[in-house]
């Protein structure tokens, strides 16, 4: 085992480096001058050139690249943003926390939803049940994320005045200027884009719940326990549940990425100052560090999170073998 | 300079980061003649309360709070309520805010013979920071030199002041630049060659009042104290920002509030006017999306239903200079024959490309200079404002057929990615063209792509769908900048149009030496022979500020260099 | 319905027909057993909900080929075509408007009002934006859940390198910039690969959508059957099957496959529905299908901006999404159980 996570995290290295080089080529393949660009549109060609020296712009490609690494092995730093000039490192760990808020407390929410309708509708197939369950998470995913979250603010928010219209409330207290903070409040203005964020999910765990326990229910060692007598909820405590969730817990570790690229759009409709914001900002405003930045940080998660996932299945299911 | 609100000058969509360019606002040499709408800002006479606490929220970002790097509207807009600069602008809207007048300065400089020397008398402690600091002649010495230390890499230092004699091979601290010179009170700044926009330039942001002690930082220093009405008390990147009252100011600008929070940075339009409507939120420059512009006018324009229960206008359009127009690329096939692009202004339908924007985005004209602008109003209109009537119709297919070009020609037009407003302006106009035999071809880049696609020599475009800020009140920053063909370089250019005709290269060069009346009236003449013989362009529209208040704003001013004024705002009871 | 429970062995996959020949005396007709395919294709029609939704499928299909350019005939003007007098204080008038023509010639009716400030039409805007959307998803689908199911076999079954390569590929995917990608697409190649409409079947600009859905949609399906693959290659037949001597081939086809049959279709047909949103995401950033064609992702985020003032116009997108991603999962669900053997439904 343990030879087996060092092989991983070596692979690790490999990945990463991987990542970032392809994110290279594809930004310089792209015809702008990120230059120019931090400059601002009146600089003279002079001022152009005076920018790109500052911004390492003016070496070769490869040797920016080596000097990203550089940095990051040596003094693991991210580097500077083009356009703010501030530390991509405290860009990125002072939105992340704001994204794992969003990605966790929604992940939750969705299970809540999702076990429960999932297991449900597969105890009962093509029931009521069942045929209502699944039109209405599909429901979930037919509409717009940003529709939905606009629409829950103006009900829940505008309307009714039950909850934050929206913003972000810092777990630990207010920072001046923020007119809340502490976890109440943070929870209140979480609490929407949670549910938002765990529609858009729901569906698709609903679905995959319900298949693998439809699939499980047919096992023979299920076949076997009920015909010894056990009764039902054992049954589906012991056999049932544990196999079925196995490949949920799969799907989980990938959907860390996904939440990132799904969280984008929650982000900006609840005003979450996330990654996902930071991420989409720095693409359009062609700002190389932040780019690398978030995609070092998002490689480092994938890695962590699918290292996790495929030990946690190679426990718990003791016929796959890591070769 | 790009434009706020729909134009997105380094794209940022859903952010919505804006990006003024610099230089000054503002013309000082007396422009005659009441150009353009003066804004009706402000609301009627609903009482006012002394005190409280303005919540606010951006669409927008701060870029920065440091004076020497601060670039975007939002934060030039809190540096007009914090900073205390040479000479400024009146807190006022329409024309009598564009008049430059002295503030810690006793009085406009006194200029040497030869035109190169401005001398400025600061009386020592006129004007004081929040920390009881007073500002002298050097202070503004510091601020100058350190915009233009090459360690504090400004684009303000390196772009726009360095015609000061010995700004170019300034190495910084605690070397002095020799242009800038500091004895007793007065602050002497001398020119390696005169310019009619130096002035302009010292009233800037870049050149705010900025402590003795403020550090050469190229990041940006993250606090800095104010000698205006308010001071920044505490700034988190990217989340808040809090203003307060000055304690130390005693100068002739209002200020009502105590203090003023910017809550949240980047809010979602949408949710933005929803938190003004139900008074969550004071105000939110840029805060409203134009699919609402209609309803909120009905409800709280000058006569809305609202307004004429509680007699206070929340919701206002002002005019500012910014164009939209539709360059024309006349290096191209296409649009070659003078006539063929006559044509196109005879034939767009000009407000029903406004429409997809949203009630009262903008005026939609045909002229280059818009009508803020001084010059304006010696440039004549000469094509429909209003829908083209089949007279219009007909008139340009008779001048497509005088050009003798085969139709259907082909248009190929370059236009923004991401904002649906823009791509229906472009359906309308491809319909527009259809009916005179101008097929357009509409293809998306995202923001800066477009920009930079666009302002390369030799690109495959033939309409290019764009917009122009003013960088300051005067006519070379329309038609210099944007249609001399002595500016188009080979990449990265303004000129959209690759208009080159020696002509008027000569005329334009001929009218930027000339002051006064004599040169705005010699632009507007050159205008108008351009947009009546040989068009570069069709404009189409000059954008509108759109501003929407809580219930208890009062007092608002939009001034012509920083929309809404913070300092004139109030709370109402 | 229930499916009646197969007779034949778990693992096999027989196709086609045995036949045995009476032995009873005088007869000569021969009982050819039902092969696995036809079993398959008698529980599939057995199951009535099944049918309907393969139906509702086909239909969408003919009103997105047929259906929309006749519609755009019969009511005299095209998805694309602007009107004026379709836009009510600068609002998109509502559901069952008549609308005069801009040539005076007459009136339109609007079915489902306008989609935007410029007056075009929506219903016949959901019309064509089927085509866009359904050639958009389900291409980038098979592609997608093609080369997963493939790599993530072959991953899981041979283990060592492959499989190491394999999930490293699968996380590099996942942990990219996809709008940076996107972005990087279009503005190199998308020019070239916009233009090719494979005479006319594709709408102009779909094809670089298909690629970049494509490339972030296959690594789902990869890593789930590899997780599959993984725990049935220890079972028994599989272990049976080597020891006949099989090729590693014809294990992971025959034996295999049909097990995985049933999460693929789960997969694939939930796939479809959420890269009909993934298509919207996209257009929502500034990267969908370029303007001035409809797509059921980009009618859905432009009503977005009209939620207060137009809010019908979220519907109509919202339920042609509902419908379709519904016919889609319970004609997976049926294709499932009537093809896995062990389905006791």
């Amino acid at each position: 085992m343990v030879r087996y996570v060092i092989r991983r995290l070596l692979w690790a290295v490999v990945l990463f480096i991987a990542v970032t080089v392809v994110t290279y080529i594809i930004f310089f393949m792209i015809p702008l001058d990120p230059a120019k660009l931090a400059a601002g549109k009146s600089a003279t060609p002079q001022e152009v050139k005076a920018v790109a020296h500052r911004l390492y712009l003016d070496r070769p490609i490869y040797q920016q690249y080596l000097h990203f690494l550089g940095q990051l092995v040596f003094h693991g730093s991210l580097g500077y943003s083009f356009n703010d000039r501030q530390s991509v490192n405290s860009s990125i760990f002072s939105a992340a926390p704001v994204t794992a808020s969003l990605v966790l407390g929604g992940a939750v929410v969705w299970m809540l939803i999702a076990v429960p309708i999932g297991i449900l509708s597969a105890l009962r197939p093509r029931s009521a049940l069942d045929r209502a369950s699944m039109v209405g998470v599909l429901c979930g995913i037919s509409a717009h994320p940003v529709w939905i979250g606009l629409m829950a603010s103006y009900i829940f928010g505008y309307k009714l005045n039950l909850l934050p219209i929206q913003g972000y409330c810092n777990l630990r207290g207010g920072a001046a200027g923020q007119p809340c903070g502490g976890p109440v409040d943070w929870f209140t203005h979480m609490l929407m884009p949670w549910i938002v964020f765990a529609i858009l999910y729901a569906a698709i765990y609903v679905r995959m719940i319900r298949a693998n326990v439809m699939e499980t229910l047919n096992e023979d060692y299920v076949r076997t326990a009920r015909a010894k007598g056990a009764p039902e909820s054992i049954v589906m405590r012991r056999h049932v549940l544990r196999n079925a969730m196995l490949p949920v817990v799969t799907m989980l570790g990938m959907d860390i990425a996904i939440a990132l690229g799904g969280a984008v759009l929650i982000e900006e409709v609840f005003g979450l100052p996330g990654l996902g914001n930071l991420a989409i900002q720095s693409v359009y405003q062609f700002d190389l560090p932040k780019i690398v930045g978030v995609t070092v940080f998002a490689s480092v998660l994938v890695i962590g999170f699918n290292l996790l996932v495929d030990l946690l299945y190679a426990w718990i299911d003791p016929r796959i073998r890591l070769a | 300079m790009r434009r706020p609100g729909l134009w997105l000058a380094v794209g940022a969509l859903t952010a919505g980061i804006v990006l003024l360019g610099a230089a000054g606002c503002g013309s000082s040499s007396g422009g005659s003649g009441s150009v353009g709408s003066s804004a009706p800002g402000g609301q009627s006479n609903v009482p006012h309360v002394n005190g409280g606490t303005l919540k606010v929220a951006a669409h927008g970002d701060i870029d920065f709070i440091d004076p020497a790097l601060a670039y975007y509207q939002t934060s030039w807009q809190v540096e007009y309520a914090t900073c205390v600069k040479l000479l400024n602008y009146p807190d006022k809207s329409g024309d009598a805010g564009k008049v430059l007048t002295p503030e810690a300065a006793s009085a406009m400089p006194t200029v040497s013979a030869d035109g190169k020397t401005y001398t400025f008398t600061v009386p020592a402690g006129k004007y004081k920071f929040n920390t009881g600091e007073p500002v002298t002649a050097a202070t503004f010495q510091h601020a100058l030199e350190r915009d233009l230390s090459p360690k504090q890499a400004s684009y303000f230092g390196a772009t726009f002041l360095n015609d000061i004699q010995g700004a170019s091979g300034y190495k910084g601290l605690p070397a002095h630049v020799s242009g800038i010179k500091v004895t007793g009170d007065k602050l002497a700044i001398t020119l390696t060659e005169k310019d009619a926009g130096f002035l302009s330039k010292v009233a800037t942001p870049f050149a705010c009042a900025i402590p003795k002690d403020t550090p050469i930082n190229s990041k940006g220093v993250q606090s800095i104290a104010g000698a205006g009405p308010f001071y920044i008390a505490n700034w988190v990147q990217h989340r808040s920002l809090v203003l307060k009252k000055n304690p130390y100011y005693h100068g002739p600008r209002p200020r009502y509030l105590d203090e003023i929070d910017y809550n949240q940075l980047t809010i979602d339009q949408n949710q933005g006017t929803l938190e003004l409507k139900n008074g969550q939120l004071d105000y939110c420059p840029d805060c409203v999306p134009g699919s609402e512009n209609f309803q909120l006018n009905q409800e709280f324009g000058p006569d809305g239903t609202s307004t004429k229960q509680t007699g206070n206008q929340r919701f206002f359009i002002t005019p500012a200079a910014i164009i939209s127009y539709f360059a024309l690329n006349t290096a191209r096939p296409t649009f070659k024959n003078p006539l063929v692009r006559q044509a196109v202004n005879w034939a767009i339908d000009r407000p029903a490309i406004e429409k997809p924007y949203g009630y009262g985005y903008g005026t939609p004209g045909d002229k280059i200079l818009p009508p803020a602008l001084p010059g304006s109003q010696f440039e004549k209109s000469m094509y429909p404002v209003t829908s083209p009537t089949s007279e219009d119709i007909s008139k340009a297919k008779a001048l497509i057929k005088q050009a003798g070009v085969k139709t259907p020609l082909t248009a190929i037009e370059y236009s923004t990615a991401g904002t649906p407003s823009v791509s229906q302006g472009d359906a309308v106009l491809t319909a527009n063209l259809a009916k005179i035999g101008i097929t357009v071809k509409p293809k998306y880049f995202t923001r800066a792509l477009q920009f930079q696609n666009e302002g390369t020599k030799g690109v495959a475009m033939d309409i290019a769908n764009e917009g122009w800020i003013e960088d300051y009140p005067d006519p070379y920053d329309f038609m210099n900048i944007l249609l001399s063909g002595e500016n188009i370089p080979k990449t990265g250019g303004n000129n959209f149009a690759y208009f080159d005709v020696p002509k008027y290269n000569q005329q334009m060069d001929h009218a930027n030496t000339l002051s006064g009346n004599a040169r705005y009236q010699t632009y507007g003449n050159i205008a108008t022979d351009m947009m009546k013989n040989d068009p570069p362009w069709a404009p189409w529209l000059y954008t509108n500020n759109i501003d929407f208040f809580g219930p208890k704003v009062g007092c608002t001013v939009d001034t012509p260099s920083y929309i809404m004024d913070l300092t004139t705002m109030c709370l109402t009871k | 319905m229930a499916s009646e429970r197969s007779t034949l062995v778990p693992g096999a996959a027989a196709v086609g027909g045995t036949s045995v020949s009476g032995e009873v005396e005088g007869t000569d007709e021969a009982i050819r057993a039902r092969g696995y395919w036809e079993q398959a294709w008698i529980r599939f029609k057995r199951d009535r909900v099944a049918m309907a939704s393969g139906i509702v499928i086909i239909l969408i299909v003919l009103v997105a080929f047929i259906g929309a350019p006749l519609a755009a005939h019969i009511l005299g003007h095209g998805p694309n075509d602007i009107n004026s007098n379709a836009v009510i204080n600068y609002a998109p008038a509502g559901p069952w408007t008549t609308v005069k023509d801009l040539d005076g010639s007459g009136t339109s009716l609007y079915v489902l009002g306008a989609s935007d400030a410029v007056g075009r039409d929506e219903f016949l805007r959901v019309l064509s934006g089927a085509r866009v959307s359904l050639e958009v998803a389900i291409i980038a689908t098979i592609i997608g859940v093609f080369i997963g199911v493939v790599l993530g076999t072959v991953a899981g079954f041979y283990g060592g390198l492959m499989d190491t390569v394999v999930s490293r590929m699968t996380e590099i995917v996942m942990a990219f910039p996809l709008l940076l990608f996107a972005i990087g697409i279009a503005a190199t190649i998308g020019d070239r690969l916009n233009s090719y409409t494979m005479f006319g079947i594709f709408v102009p600009g779909i094809v670089t959508l298909i690629i970049i859905i494509s490339v972030f949609s296959w690594y789902y399906p990869a890593r789930i059957v590899r997780a599959q693959v993984l725990s049935l290659r220890e079972k028994e037949y599989v272990e049976a099957a080597r020891m006949v001597g099989c090729s590693n081939f014809r294990i992971m086809r025959s034996h295999l496959l049909p097990h995985l049959v049933g999460t693929i279709i789960v997969y694939g047909t939930l796939t479809v529905a959420t890269n009909i949103l993934f298509e919207a995401a996209l257009s929502y950033l500034g990267v969908g299908l370029p303007p001035p064609n409809a797509s059921w992702g980009n009618l859905l985020s432009d009503a977005v901006n009209w939620y207060t003032v137009q809010p019908w116009l979220i519907v109509w997108p919202g339920v042609a999404i509902l419908i379709t991603t519904l016919a889609f999962n319970l004609l997976g669900d049926g294709l499932r159980d009537a093809i896995d053997p062990r389905s006791t439904l």
